[in-house]
């Protein structure tokens, strides 16, 4: 069947889809293409142009004249054998040539995406450091990641995932820094996702993920060209997926989530300070509220006295126990959070605001809440933030939660069996391979002079050979 | 036939089993702020009739203004609660009926012991110390001649509770102090003897406040022998107890410099530390205590010249002398009642076992006869302020 004719079959009724005859005597063409999907300019003049010149010479010879004299178009187009394949261009938005009688197709890539140019990094700011941020489009992110890997060893991989939505999954890392069993793994799992739709890189991080009970992210996502770069020379997989402007990393472990790209612009001095801090505060945000509830209700003797003075004189008023003062502040906390989210950005400020003096001050005010608990959740929340990657604050929050149950019902000994829980569980757990904990457990003495703090670059940067 | 178990199951079993422990503690043992109410300070009494009160002063939360919210009111933020009974537990059962929360002992910080029931014998209050494991081990104890529970009504003018100022007695080392722990040690692993810091009460005047104010100072310390005090030490011996026993951050003391018209000097004793050991020859027994001090001057009314050596080793005798004197004051009343009121029956015990076993049938006697104290004080005048005296003739 000839193409023309089996596209119009295929895409009747599609207004969306613009064909255009292009007759020149008997030798009649159609290009297929999508409304204000191509760059018409191009189109004109790299193919109407050509088709619409005079010719002298009979319909077959035009003919071959178009498919072994290769510049005839004087731009790239790549052959679509199939009628299948050819549709599937189409729909990417490329132009379709269809020439009389044939079933090989023509795709011109003149496609003119709507996409956004690349901005600033609006999670992961630093103060100092690049400030260019991942976009939608692949492409773009491809080239930002190859400015800053001008290397021959860069691999990239691609992939078409989702039956329907035809999303371009990037696969990339450096050959030689990359275990090529990790990169191997990654390809056949993504080769493996059966969807009809990837709705973005949370997805594939979803998919590609054997261990879904657990609560902590196997892949580090990031809107920064400049970590996903440096994850590349570290021997790590970065993805790419169309239509999200993070790009994913793998394997991630705990200590990378506690990483953030400020530690390696500054002086190594305050990194290796502020990385401390974050270690301290990661875990303060686990279990802070929890050991209040667990110390106050069960083990009063553990406070010094003048604090249990102002503390228990604090408590005296208020109508709950401890545990359900300690709860509710904790969700009207992570409300106030969502809420800040999801309003629009203009009110954003001045809700929390409201929020917070409502909550903490009024509440203290008119007795409901203790004011020691306001500074316990206050000092949970903020330093929840502490930690750079916002998926595993998410985690964090999560079992925050689980501990604060158990240590009220069991004390210290709740909390401590709860934390070991956690700890046994991080133990059981690895990211493509890569133990969740490494390389504190395994210990990796070479890796902690960039985890137990951030040490001069020259101390532990690979070399050029 | 092995009996195979499901991997799923047998992690079921794992984790319950590794849960097991929780039951150890749980929602019984549960008890919010709101229901405790917390001990600061013990006083133990003794009625004419032989019964045993206890007096415990409670914290009240909803008195305690804390913060900027700062409503003075005058209320007081504590309370004090007695019962009676014929042994401690049941005094205190008499008032713990009476409460609307519960008793919480873990932050009891002072003891005070009556002195009638001092007199009488502490055994009953260390046996309950001991048995329940409520209390802390470091809880200060005092010793106040007259009923403990009328010094509740000091007026701390200092602190927001009595317990405190008490509390910094001990911890400023103006008096002796003595842990409970101590005396638990002495009664149980020695004779029983040892020595309590006390306390007194007094009206004083301060034109500043309207009313006359109930003052609680120190008193000089009694001695304990075999469980009981049976006497106390004067102040100057009381001194030498403290420099004996503990290491003392600073001090003042006042001596007259030996030699005609050389008038006085005060020194400030920083860090006051001893070493106590024991040597044996034949059946007697030497203990040695060094003392060690460095001292600023801080006043002197002397001619003097201080540039010289020999001036101010001089002054460094004076010290010496006196603070040798105070420590010697001490440990000859404790020997005058055959009391072993430092624990230096240990070096005897543990240093010579044979003199030990044979000393055994009347330890009391031997240990006053044959184990003599020896002070050797060094001071060390690290800083006269002005190497010229006022007196000094310019």
């Amino acid at each position: 069947m000839e193409l023309t004719a089996w596209i119009a079959d295929r895409l009747r009724d599609r207004k969306d889809v613009v064909s255009q005859k292009i007759e020149r005597g008997d030798f009649v063409c159609t290009v297929y293409y999508l409304t204000d999907g191509i760059d018409l300019e191009m189109l004109q003049s790299h193919v109407l142009r050509p088709l619409l010149r005079p010719y002298y010479g009979t319909a077959e010879e035009r003919l071959s004249d178009i498919f072994n004299h290769k510049s005839f178009f004087t731009a790239v187009y790549t052959l679509a054998p199939a009628p299948e394949s050819a549709l599937a261009g189409l729909l990417e938005g490329q132009a379709l040539l269809c020439l009389p009688g044939q079933t090989t197709g023509l795709l011109f890539p003149f496609q003119n995406r709507a996409k956004r140019s690349v901005g600033t990094t609006e999670n992961e700011k630093t103060v100092r450091g690049p400030k260019e941020s991942f976009v939608e489009d692949v492409w773009t992110n491809l080239s930002l990641i190859r400015q800053r890997t001008k290397s021959d060893k860069l691999v990239v991989d691609e992939f078409a995932i989702g039956s329907e939505s035809r999303t371009v999954v990037l696969l990339l890392y450096m050959d030689g820094n990359c275990a090529p069993e990790l990169a191997e793994s990654i390809r056949t799992k993504l080769l493996a996702i059966r969807a009809e739709r990837v709705p973005g890189s949370s997805f594939i991080e979803e998919a590609l993920d054997d261990q879904l009970a657990s609560p902590f992210p196997k892949m580090l996502n990031t809107e920064r060209p400049d970590v996903a770069a440096s994850s590349l020379f570290e021997g790590r997989v970065v993805l790419l997926v169309e239509g999200t402007p993070n790009s994913l990393i793998a394997p991630a472990t705990l200590q990378s989530f506690l990483q953030s790209a400020e530690d390696y612009y500054q002086r190594y001095f305050f990194s290796s300070w502020v990385r401390m801090l974050r270690y301290l505060f990661f875990f303060v945000s686990l279990v802070l509220p929890s050991a209040y509830v667990a110390i106050t209700t069960f083990h009063p003797e553990m406070l010094p006295y003048a604090l249990l003075i102002s503390i228990a004189s604090s408590r005296d008023i208020v109508p709950f126990p401890a545990i359900l003062e300690a709860f509710m502040m904790e969700v009207a906390f992570e409300v106030l959070r969502e809420a800040g989210q999801r309003i629009p950005s203009t009110l954003g400020q001045t809700i929390s605001i409201v929020g917070a003096i409502v909550i903490g001050e009024a509440a203290v005010q008119a007795g409901i809440v203790s004011a020691p608990m306001v500074i316990i959740v206050a000092l949970t929340g903020i330093s929840s933030f502490v930690v750079p990657h916002f998926s595993m604050t998410l985690a964090i929050r999560f079992l925050r939660f689980a501990l604060l149950l158990v240590s009220a019902l069991f004390g210290l000994l709740g909390l401590l069996v709860g934390i070991f829980f956690v700890y046994i569980h991080l133990l059981s757990i690895d990211s493509f391979g890569t133990p969740y904990l490494s390389p504190v457990v395994p210990y990796r003495a070479k890796a902690m002079k960039d985890t137990a703090g951030r040490f001069p670059w020259t101390s532990w940067m690979r070399r050029s050979p | 036939m092995r009996l195979v178990i499901p991997s799923a199951l047998r992690r079921i079993a794992l984790g319950l089993s590794a849960a097991l422990p929780l039951l150890l503690s749980g929602c019984w043992s549960k008890q919010e702020l709101n229901d405790r109410s917390f001990v600061s300070t013990l006083m133990i009494d003794r009625t004419e009739e032989g019964l045993t009160e206890v007096s415990a002063m409670f914290l009240l939360p909803n008195r305690v203004t804390t913060g900027l919210s700062n409503s003075t009111t005058n209320q007081k933020p504590y309370a004090l609660v007695s019962g009676r009974g014929r042994d401690i537990a049941e005094a205190f059962q008499r008032f713990q009926r009476d409460l609307p929360r519960y008793v919480t002992w873990g932050h009891m910080q002072v003891i005070i012991v009556g002195d009638r029931y001092a007199r009488a014998g502490l055994a009953p209050l260390l046996d309950f110390l001991v048995r329940m494991p409520d209390f802390r081990l470091r809880v200060y104890v005092f010793h106040f001649a007259g009923e403990a529970r009328e010094l509740s009504k000091i007026s701390s003018l200092f602190e927001r509770f009595p317990t405190e100022v008490w509390r910094e007695f001990a911890h400023m080392k103006q008096a002796p102090p003595v842990q409970s722990r101590e005396l638990l040690y002495a009664q149980w692993n020695n004779l029983g003897d040892g020595y309590l810091p006390g306390l007194n009460l007094g009206h004083k005047d301060i034109p500043t406040e309207r009313e006359r104010v109930e003052w609680s100072g120190i008193a000089p310390a009694a001695l304990i022998k075999d469980n009981k005090v049976t006497d106390l030490f004067t102040e100057e011996e009381t001194t030498g107890v403290l420099l004996l026993n503990s290491r003392v951050p600073e001090t003042v003391f006042t001596v007259p410099i030996p030699g005609p018209g050389n008038g006085l000097a005060s020194a400030r004793l920083v860090d006051v530390t001893q070493r106590t050991g024991a040597s044996r020859r034949g059946d007697r027994v030497t203990i040695r205590t060094r003392i060690r001090a460095e001292a600023d001057l801080i006043t002197i009314q002397s001619p003097l010249d201080l540039t010289k050596p020999e001036s101010i080793r001089k002054i460094e005798r004076a010290l010496e002398e006196r603070l040798g004197e105070l420590a010697a004051a001490a440990a000859r009343k404790a020997r005058a009642h055959q009391a072993d009121a430092f624990q230096w029956s240990e070096y005897v015990k543990y240093g010579y076992p044979s003199l030990w076993k044979k000393w055994s049938g009347s330890l009391r006697e031997n240990l006053a006869e044959n184990v003599s104290p020896k002070f050797d004080v060094r001071v060390h005048l690290r800083n006269t302020g002005e190497s010229r005296s006022s007196l000094t003739n310019k």
